[in-house]
């Protein structure tokens, strides 16, 4: 079940769907930040428990690495999105990214609804906040 | 700048199964902030897989 899938309506938890991928959205003065956390509905003897964990200690690992890869001022947009398949290509227990990634996707809207700023934009400090990749 | 990373991963049933026919993708979201000495998140909490019993 995720989140921006029932645009907030509520739902029935299937029993054998245990996952939950919220998504937690606030905006202040036209600045936005959200955040994500799949939550697993039970414990650690709840059958899926199992692929719960492995799947979120990699994504964790993934988001973490990703960031870390960012250079302030020199990072490009693209380069982060690179680097971002590489680090999914690479491993072998996760599923090949798609050509376009929700990332890149996220990424292109970005650009696009920006009209004059073009693919690779600079991850620096020097723009505004909000964006979402 | 500040923009949020919310990578989705799914792993391959080689390796891990789910209950569901399919695995399912997961995923993890933090809200980034980029300033001129480095690159930080913003949230507190730890991030580790969550569970709704112990």
């Amino acid at each position: 079940m995720e989140a921006n899938a029932t645009l907030g309506a509520p739902r029935r938890f299937a029993k054998r769907r245990p996952i939950i991928s919220e998504e937690i959205d606030a905006t202040a003065q036209g600045y936005r930040a959200q955040v994500n956390h799949s939550i697993f509905v039970g414990g650690a003897k709840t059958p899926g428990y199992d692929y719960y964990r492995a799947a979120m200690t990699t994504a964790i690992k993934l988001f973490y690495d990703c960031v870390a890869s960012i250079v302030p001022g020199k990072t490009t947009c693209g380069e982060l999105v690179d680097y971002y398949a590489a680090q999914v290509e690479k491993n072998p227990t996760l599923k090949t990214v798609r050509r376009r990634t929700s990332l890149e996707r996220d990424c292109q809207s970005f650009t696009a609804a920006l009209g004059a700023v073009q693919f690779p934009w600079r991850i620096g400090h020097h723009h505004c906040a909000g964006h979402d990749f | 700048m500040t923009f949020d990373f919310k990578p989705a991963i799914r792993i391959k049933r080689s390796a891990v199964q789910d209950v569901m026919k399919q695995n399912r993708a997961l995923q993890i979201g933090e809200h980034v902030i980029v300033t001129a000495s480095g690159v930080a998140r913003l949230g507190k909490r730890e991030l580790k897989p969550l569970t709704t019993q112990d």
